[in-house]
């Protein structure tokens, strides 16, 4: 089963990569880009019997080890085995809308444990 | 007494912290492989700079996980002086032994050039020879130097003297010009709670001997060396 993690930084935390994107495309021309957020990407192959399983140890895994939870985010979505779209369930508005992460969901120790939809909180 | 050097896969300046402590000032000093489990019998840790893992994930992400990492943190809870130079520090943030995190450097650029530093505080083992406002000058060489943490936890800092280097001009003025990377407050190095894990951007090892361009961060290693012959601070 594949699963993908999502790691951006806080909204809090000042981006000068993202920043000088964003200032790029500027120069190129694209006016409508607003602002640029940059972030990681990770795609791992878990060996588990079910999505909570691996949700779960996935989880596990960016709240440790692939995020820092002093400076950024995670949002976790796995993959059916069957269909290459992600876990309907677990793609809440991604990539569609624009919708900028609020999640802090990597500061809470345990992260994002369930298989709905992706919970937004504002801290 | 005996300085420990860990070593971790990427390490550089492992062998400048060793020169430092055992040819400079004529100290035991050893190597320790980040992959032991023991300091046998070290009376000071240092994690030196460089780039362990190759700062892959993130720096010092992987360097926390070294099986030598639960043998530091021992230490340390116990009151053992450890000094995280440049790298050293990212790892100490990373495992958790100073608060805050790193970010890249705010204009992007890897800054590799001599800086200056006010002595904040005396009252840990590697400052207690130094004098409070003494300006050091000692090189930087870091990509990703930008101290960052939540601002309860810079207050926090501030408010219990556990800022113990702030980035300066020469004359010892905190100024936004003086400050390379765009750490919050010009910190450009913590202590712990306790005041004896301190953590630091700057190379002092870097700074040891004249023939180096400054010997002003010699006066780190001396500290040390008198804090465990029980030496008090020096006012």
């Amino acid at each position: 089963m594949k699963a993908r993690v999502f790691v951006t930084l806080k909204p809090s935390v000042f981006d000068p990569q993202g920043q000088t994107i964003a200032d790029a495309l500027q120069s190129l021309g694209y006016a409508g880009v607003a602002d640029v957020r940059q972030g990681k990407f990770f795609e791992l192959d878990v060996e588990t019997t079910s999505a909570d399983q691996a949700r779960a140890l996935v989880s596990e895994v960016a709240d440790k080890v692939l995020a820092n939870p002093v400076i950024e985010s995670y949002r976790v979505e796995i993959m059916q085995a069957s269909a290459g779209a992600p876990d309907a369930a677990a793609a809440s508005g991604w990539p569609a809308g624009g919708e900028s992460p609020q999640a802090t969901a990597g500061a809470q120790r345990g992260g994002d444990g369930h298989s709905g939809p992706v919970e937004r909180r504002d801290q | 007494m005996k300085f420990a050097v860990v070593v971790f896969p990427g390490s550089n300046c492992d062998h400048d912290s060793y020169h430092a402590a055992k040819d400079v000032l004529g100290q035991d000093a050893e190597y320790i492989w980040h992959k032991d489990t023991s300091l046998r019998g070290a009376d000071a840790v240092i994690l030196p700079g460089g780039f362990a893992h190759g700062d892959y994930l993130r720096t010092g992400a992987i360097a926390r996980f070294s099986p030598i990492m639960p043998a530091v943190v021992e230490f340390a809870s116990k009151g053992g002086p450890v000094l995280g130079i440049c790298n050293g520090f990212q790892v100490l943030l990373e495992v958790g032994l100073l608060p805050g995190a790193m970010l890249r450097n705010r204009d992007l650029y890897f800054h590799c050039e001599h800086v200056h530093v006010r002595v904040e505080r005396i009252d840990t083992p590697f400052t207690q020879r130094a004098t409070r406002g003494q300006v050091l000058r000692i090189p930087i060489a870091h990509g990703e130097g930008n101290y960052y943490a939540e601002s309860d936890v810079v207050r926090h800092l501030e408010d219990s003297g556990r800022v113990i280097f702030r980035y300066c001009d020469a004359a010892g003025q905190v100024t936004a010009e003086a400050n390379p990377n765009g750490s919050l407050n010009n910190i450009a190095g913590i202590c712990n709670e306790q005041r004896n894990v301190v953590g630091l951007m700057p190379h002092p090892e870097r700074a040891c001997e004249a023939l180096l361009g400054s010997a002003d961060g010699l006066v780190m290693f001396q500290s040390v060396v008198a804090a465990l012959a029980g030496d008090g601070v020096v006012s």
